[in-house]
């Protein structure tokens, strides 16, 4: 006989009672009070190491307070764990679990939200890279970034004249290519999820000689400059990148949304960087096809990106161990690292 | 049916409520239960959800008898799903053209409240103790009256930044915040008001505006600590003159800016304590009160600690903390039953199944509450 607690289901009242498992019946007596269920119709439900064992017989209800007899009975009852019981009831499982967990979070964070966000974004209509596009084109107007360009009419179309060596044969969506002044974005240039591209007139002014002529280097690095645009463009990075932070977001959010805001959004920030170093690499390569098209070598793209360098010099003064974990964090890699990949790809 | 007369009854009045839980034990269930939701890509989350619910209520005692949750995990899922399908498209509506995020916005409104008399509905049927399940008997009127408000400040304003740009009626939407005490109050009152235990229903003795007043305190006390600080900036501002370039003079300014930090991070425990020991002891049922006298600097100290542990172990500590929280709910809370408990709870019955039974809220286990 276990003490138990039973409660009837129709009332609160707690009776206390003897439980007794016979012949595949689980019985409940009290004094003036006997009842039997026979095991196929008695519910256990999931013992914890303290709580009282809970029994469902139909709308009926026992309690089993913790004490000894509960091995007892749990064997009578012919209780077995589950998989997930089993799991939970050892530390170094649990602690396995741990380690897989990280595992899991670490491949779904580094290939199964690119997956991911490639699959939606290839199934995105172009419509939506259209509307981005705008949208962004007019956000940047209304915040006062992007002005009339302030160069002469001959610069610009020589500027404009250099798209179409850039272009491949078919383009996925007509490029327009746009030179603005820009206090904010300094030498500059960026493509917007719908086929433009913004160059910067400071960006121009950094490919000039010394007579602040447009000369054939100075194209060429501008040609470098703008194929790694279009490079971004062509494969439809801004698009795969926003499609990967909103599902990064809503992934963290989920998993981590009863923890803090901060634990949730730094996976996503993490990831949507992490993107772009890879779309970097991958217009860089595109815009190295560009310039070997058109005859000219990837140093080209290089020595713009050596002015560029020069001409934002901040990230420079930052210590060698700062820079190289800044690498794995910034939007762009590493600029030097960039250089020595083309450099190498020119010899 | 009764006690026999021959043995003297000596039942004790006041009951308070245990846990036997352990940190270790939970630990345990919850980072099965966290690799098992990464693994399903959620999907696990409602079982996981149940089995967490179900450790914390069966490790809850009270005169001898245990708590039990049995919601159906499936119900949980399909409510999931509805909100992350909801959630989304809030989120992208109004990407895709202006019609559809009205529709959306129109649509949030007039469904969470009803989504929110839902879930507390099935979280309280779906709670049992002694056999008998819990309630909720407010009604959809009451739901709208309290929640479209809240609603309406969390959905309307990325509405109306979408519909016009730059207006100033979005900064007059945010002014709706400061009517913040009064809704929270009247959602608590809601919730307490309407509680049942088996078919008896609870009275709830105080309105909105009592319910507000830890708000009020509050609100008082940072007047307070708003002179402290502009004394304190004042001062610096007043040394600072004259002086080249100087640490000195501003540590009045500072020390006035930590102490305006603190008060905003001690702020919401504090409102939190004193409005759950208000809330639960003004609830009572029929011949069973309860007390509930959680203490400020404890309460306070307890979640520093859980807060600081839980960062230094990159969240490890986070069923530990969980489990600290209820167990610390739990032990301040007491019952009394001046005739008995087991008199009292005797006048309890099983709810008929017309008034215990939600079709939208056993089909759609709405939780809003992760």
């Amino acid at each position: 006989m276990i003490a138990a607690h039973f409660f009837d289901g129709h009332d609160a009242r707690l009776q206390p009672v003897g439980l007794d498992v016979r012949n595949d019946y689980l019985h409940v007596d009290a004094p003036g009070f006997a009842r039997s269920y026979p095991l196929a119709e008695v519910l256990l439900t999931e013992p914890f190491e303290r709580a009282p064992l809970v029994l469902r017989l139909g709308d009926a209800t026992c309690e089993v307070p913790y004490g000894p007899g509960r091995h007892a009975l749990l064997a009578a009852l012919g209780y077995r764990k589950s998989a997930v019981e089993r799991w939970q009831a050892r530390w170094p499982a649990a602690l396995a679990a741990l380690v897989l967990l990280l595992a899991l979070l670490g491949a779904g964070f580094i290939w199964g939200v690119p997956a991911a966000a490639g699959f939606i974004a290839a199934r995105l209509p172009a419509s939506v890279d259209t509307k981005l596009g705008q949208a962004a084109l007019a956000g940047l107007e209304a915040q006062g970034m992007l002005a009339p360009s302030r160069l002469s009419d001959d610069r610009i179309a020589d500027v404009e004249a250099l798209l179409p060596k850039a272009l491949p044969a078919h383009p996925r969506v007509p490029v327009r290519l746009l030179v603005r002044a820009s206090d904010t974005l300094g030498a500059n240039a960026l493509a917007l999820p719908d086929g433009t591209i913004i160059v910067t007139d400071a960006m121009v002014r950094l490919a000039f000689d010394k007579r602040n002529e447009l000369d054939d280097i100075g194209q060429a690095e501008l040609l470098g400059v703008i194929g790694h645009e279009v490079g971004h463009i062509e494969r439809r990075h801004a698009t795969r990148a926003m499609t990967g932070s909103s599902l990064t977001a809503a992934v963290s959010a989920t998993l981590f949304g009863d923890f803090s805001a901060v634990a949730a959004g730094l996976p996503a920030v993490l990831t949507q960087m992490q993107y772009s170093r890879a779309m970097e690499l991958e217009a860089d390569d595109y815009a190295i096809g560009v310039l070997r098209r058109n005859g000219l070598e990837p140093d080209a793209l290089a020595d713009a990106l050596a002015a560029l360098e020069h001409a934002h010099p901040g990230e420079d003064k930052l210590p060698r161990w700062m820079k190289q974990t800044m690498t794995y964090l910034s939007t762009h890699p590493d600029t030097d690292e960039r250089i020595a990949r083309l450099r190498k790809t020119s010899r | 049916m009764h006690a026999p007369d021959d043995i003297p009854v000596q039942e004790q009045t006041s009951h308070g409520l245990s846990f036997s839980g352990s940190g270790a034990e939970y630990f345990r269930i919850w980072i099965v239960n966290l690799l098992l939701t990464v693994a399903t890509l959620g999907i696990y989350s409602a079982w996981a959800k149940t089995r967490r619910l179900q450790y914390f209520y069966r490790n809850t005692r009270l005169a001898g008898a245990s708590f039990d949750f049995r919601g159906d995990p499936k119900a949980i899922l399909r409510g999931r799903i509805l909100a992350v399908v909801l959630l989304a498209t809030y989120h992208y509506a109004f990407g895709f053209s202006l019609k559809v995020g009205v529709v959306t916005v129109a649509l949030l409104l007039a469904g969470l409240p009803f989504m929110m008399r839902s879930a507390l509905r099935f979280r309280l049927s779906n709670t049992v103790y002694r056999g008998l399940p819990f309630g909720f008997a407010g009604g959809i009127r009451e739901a709208y009256i309290v929640y479209v408000v809240p609603v309406a400040i969390f959905v309307l304003p990325g509405a109306l930044v979408a519909l016009m740009p730059g207006s100033p009626l979005v900064g007059v939407i945010f002014l709706l915040y400061l009517c913040w005490p009064l809704m929270h109050g009247a959602m608590k009152a809601y919730q307490h008001k309407h509680l049942m235990a088996g078919d008896q229903n609870a009275t709830f003795t105080l309105d909105t505006a009592d319910l507000a007043k830890p708000y009020v305190r509050a609100f008082l006390i940072g007047l307070g600590v708003m002179v402290v600080v502009g004394v304190a900036v004042g001062v610096s501002v007043y040394q600072a003159r004259g002086q080249k370039s100087s640490f000195v003079p501003f540590i009045p300014a500072i020390l006035g800016i930590v102490l305006a930090y603190l008060y905003m991070l001690l702020m919401g425990p504090y409102i939190l304590v004193r409005m759950n020991n208000l809330a639960w002891s003004a609830t009572s049922f029929p011949g069973v009160r309860i007390t509930c006298a959680m203490r400020v600097w404890p309460y306070l100290r307890l979640q520093t600690v859980n807060v600081v542990l839980t960062l230094l172990t990159l969240g490890l500590f986070r069923p530990f903390a969980v489990l600290r929280t209820w167990k610390y709910r739990v032990a301040h809370i007491t019952v009394d039953a001046p005739d008995g408990f087991e008199q009292a709870v005797l006048a309890a019955r099983r709810p008929p199944a017309a008034a215990a039974g939600d079709g939208f809220a056993d089909f759609l286990g709405v939780d809003l509450s992760w």
